[in-house]
């Protein structure tokens, strides 16, 4: 009997010490599923699906290869391939609850709607009890994307995986060039360089705009889907708001608003090509890489597709700089929207939602999240190491790296409310309809208000504005702090306090 | 004494009631079989098992769907059994809403165009190919191809077609020069052009192929008599030919209309509705209220709304068909 408690005492021992002693949020996931396992919890050859989309299986495969190897689990990826169909997919889960799904990866600005319709759970415990390493060590996510790409309603909902702040993209041959820069000062009295402003933006867009050689000044997204994401930087830093911190009320169709709508409908109208709104994302990686655009602004992944000589007739001449911003009072405010974003979520009715998340926490750490990043796909660097992770590096080229580290440290999110997909179509639709001539700039932005009105009241208000009040917080403290100058809110309310 | 004789009337009552029911009974097994015979009933009980097990399938979810458009019910509200009753506030919304009159308007004008001219080209071909020439069984079999190829693959090929840096742009500013291009998807008139004429082509040979077989199944007598009377091809036609062939037409203007008035797909992949909701269609503003808005409940009342129309329609288009039949 003795024997017999002190062997058990020792195996239990064992495993303490193997629970307790793993450094890293990947030995923590491997120990976690193994006590699962001797739980009962999940057995081996036990199946579970992770929903993806289809940019990201090549980068997921082979970590999910290894991670069944190692713990007998017979892990899927499950390929969707229009992004807009995880989001029905994983709607319909919801209201049918079948359990297929025990992961999802979606754009983090679905988390609220997801969370609120009750098919992803919060991880808050989990995350207490293993520690992913979101917001602290050496290996923590760039802030802020820790935590617009995980949280709402002051919970954990996910793991964010990806960072989507955009990046400036321009013909890094043409804008050093001597004699370009010479014209340039000639024709506008200042020097040419990388722009600060929207103002410098929009100058240089003219300037490199060449239609008779076959190059427009720039492509910028206007079309169904992105629209916001060419329009929101501007009215973001122009001191915009998407609405009143204590009342809900849109604020887009105010003047900040109009003006940013007018700049795009005249750049858009005037130096781009038509793809700007009648084509999709992928206008941008093809109109660029082939010296079609002076520059473009868009996910980092364009910096693979441009610098590669087998994709892009421009590789090597290829920039990468910060979003221009405004100023306010002396102060250079720049604003970059994070669009979209991958994050991993755990679905309720999935087998086991607890070794479900520890899968999804093996993938996301540093080291594993880097391999995979390092390889083609629509993941971008999201943690610290990432951005100092040789490979990775390499993989981006060495300029790129520190440019989106800079850029998603000024990232804003997407509208993450519940029901901020509806939200930000009836964004989108109106903005495509003012930039191909439809409608006015104003016209358009008080349809939207008149519609953002309409769905707040339909989904409740208070809640809305509680759950408004709480992404404020997510944006960076730069942003806040505007908003505060300009009398948008008081530091309280901007968590300045 | 009245007890008495109640009670001893009684017995003889039930026996007779009982003997009445016993005889009702007798009757009707024997009956039974010359019943069963009888033509109207047989056909009926034979696609009774069938017709019931469709209600089962489809009762439900129609059911589902009529709760739905009364309630208030997102999938980010919880459970839609716990939704609450709303009367027909959704329905009041629906007829108060411009963008379903806008899609309702646009499905209308591509449908009624679309079907139009896939019917004239339809019967056209099938006309010119209802007579020999060499080659006309290849020729039939091509054109026929596109009508098998997926919705996606046709909305992705028109798509391309009709860029701005296309080939339908290059041919046109090849023949009128750079002031002949047309920016297809940027504009609601030529945008919907577009998508006419990717379902023109896609679904003229399905009008083809009806009209094919009608006029290949037709008796010759009528028309060789016509033409030992001295008639010529286009009284021919006219008068003998499209008569016999209206009510396979007819079929076959029917469904078209039916599928055009559902039209997703090319749309979708097109345009996405753009620029704006300018070319947005009915199934479209359904589909996007539904899965991308998520609000169910307006949906399924819109459903309940346009399928109410369509069996309207429908009812009334084929009433001269049935009028004929019998």
């Amino acid at each position: 009997m003795m024997r017999k408690i002190v062997v058990v005492s020792l195996v239990l021992g064992f495993i303490g010490f193997i629970v307790c002693a793993q450094s890293t949020p990947a030995e923590r996931a491997l120990a976690g599923l193994s006590s699962l396992m001797e739980k009962g919890v999940i057995k081996p050859g036990q199946t579970f699906k992770i929903m993806i989309h289809s940019g990201q299986r090549n980068q997921l495969a082979p970590a999910v290869e290894e991670l069944s190897k190692l713990t007998g689990l017979n892990i899927q990826l499950v390929v969707i391939g229009n992004e807009p169909d995880i989001y029905v997919k994983v709607m319909n889960e919801a209201v049918v609850r079948t359990g297929e799904y025990d992961i999802f990866l979606t754009f983090c600005n679905w988390i609220g709607d997801m969370a609120e319709a009750g098919v992803i759970v919060p991880l808050d415990e989990w995350i207490a009890k293993y520690d992913p390493e979101i917001d602290h060590g050496p290996n923590r996510y760039v802030s802020p994307l820790d935590k617009f790409t995980t949280q709402y309603g002051g919970h954990y909902y996910a793991l964010g995986m990806d960072n989507d702040a955009l990046v400036l993209f321009y013909r890094k041959d043409l804008m050093e060039d001597p004699s370009e820069q010479a014209a340039f000062e000639a024709r506008y009295g200042r020097p040419l360089k990388l722009p600060e402003t929207w103002e410098e933006f929009d100058l240089i867009t003219e300037f490199f705009d060449r239609p008779e050689q076959g190059m427009r000044g720039a492509h910028l997204y206007a079309e169904r889907v992105f629209a916001y994401t060419s329009w929101a930087p501007r009215f973001i830093a122009k001191g915009g708001i998407y609405f009143d911190p204590y009342t809900m009320d849109p604020m887009i169709n105010s003047p900040e608003g109009v003006a940013a709508l007018e700049e795009i409908i005249f750049l858009v109208r005037n130096h781009m090509f038509p793809e700007a709104y009648t084509a999709d994302w992928s206008a941008a990686y093809t109109l660029f890489p082939e010296g079609k655009v002076f520059w473009t602004i868009a996910w980092a992944s364009l910096g693979h597709w441009a610098s590669d000589p087998e994709t892009s007739k421009i590789a090597g001449k290829v920039g990468f700089a910060q979003l221009p911003g405004e100023y306010h009072d002396g102060v250079l405010y720049r604003a970059t929207p994070h669009v979209v974003g991958w994050s991993f979520s755990i679905c309720r009715y999935g087998k086991a939602p607890e070794a479900a998340y520890l899968i999804a926490q093996y993938l996301n750490d540093p080291t594993v999240s880097a391999a995979a990043i390092t390889r083609t796909g629509t993941l971008d660097p999201f943690r610290l190491n990432h951005f100092q992770d040789e490979k990775l590096l390499a993989a981006y080229g060495p300029e790129l790296g520190p440019v989106l580290m800079l850029n998603a440290e000024q990232s804003f999110p997407d509208i993450s409310l519940r029901g901020a997909n509806e939200y930000l179509d009836v964004l989108n639709l109106n903005l495509q309809a003012a930039v191909a001539g439809q409608i006015s700039a104003k016209e358009a932005l008080d349809r939207v208000a008149i519609a953002w009105q309409e769905i707040t009241d339909r989904l409740g208000r208070g809640r809305q504005i509680e759950a408004w009040q709480q992404e404020i917080k997510r944006y960076p403290k730069h942003i806040r702090e505007l908003w505060v100058k300009l009398g948008k809110m008081d530091p309280h309310t901007a968590g300045l306090e | 004494m009245g007890t008495r004789g109640g009670a001893l009337k009684a017995p003889s009552s039930q026996k007779l009631r009982g003997e009445e029911i016993m005889r009702k009974l007798v009757m009707i097994f024997k009956g039974f079989p010359q019943f069963l015979s009888h033509e109207k009933v047989f056909k009926n009980l034979l696609v009774l098992p069938m017709q019931l097990l469709l209600n089962f399938l489809l009762m439900p979810p129609f059911a589902i769907v009529i709760y739905l458009a009364f309630v208030n019910w997102q999938p980010i509200f919880g459970g839609w059994t716990e939704a609450p009753f709303v009367g027909v506030s959704n329905f009041i919304r629906l007829f108060s809403e411009a963008r379903f009159y806008e899609a309702l308007g646009r499905t209308l004008v591509i449908a009624i165009v679309a079907v139009a001219l896939e019917f004239l080209l339809g019967l056209g071909l099938a006309v010119l190919f209802s007579r020999p020439f060499l080659g006309r069984r290849i020729c039939t079999s091509v054109i026929l191809y596109p009508m098998m190829l997926p919705w996606v693959v046709v909305g992705f090929t028109f798509y391309l077609l009709f860029l701005d840096h296309g080939p339908v742009n290059y041919v046109l500013s090849s023949l009128f020069g750079p002031a002949g291009m047309i920016s297809w998807f940027r504009n609601p008139v030529p945008a919907i052009t577009a998508i006419i004429i990717g379902d023109i082509w896609q679904w003229t040979p399905f009008m083809f192929l009806i009209f094919y077989s009608a006029l290949g199944a037709l008796p010759k007598d009528p028309k060789e008599a016509a033409m030992t009377l001295g008639a010529n091809a286009w009284q021919i036609f006219r008068y003998i030919t499209f008569p016999m062939i209206k009510p396979v037409a007819y079929v076959g203007l029917v469904i078209r209309a039916l599928e055009c008035f559902k039209i997703f797909d090319l749309v979708y992949i097109m345009t996405g509705g753009g620029p704006g909701v300018s070319t947005e269609t009915l199934s479209l503003y359904i589909y996007r209220v539904a899965f991308k808005y998520g609000q169910l409940s307006y949906a399924a009342a819109v459903a309940i709304i346009v399928l109410l129309g369509i069996a309207l329609v429908t009812r009334i288009a084929v009433r001269p068909l049935l009028k004929e039949a019998a």
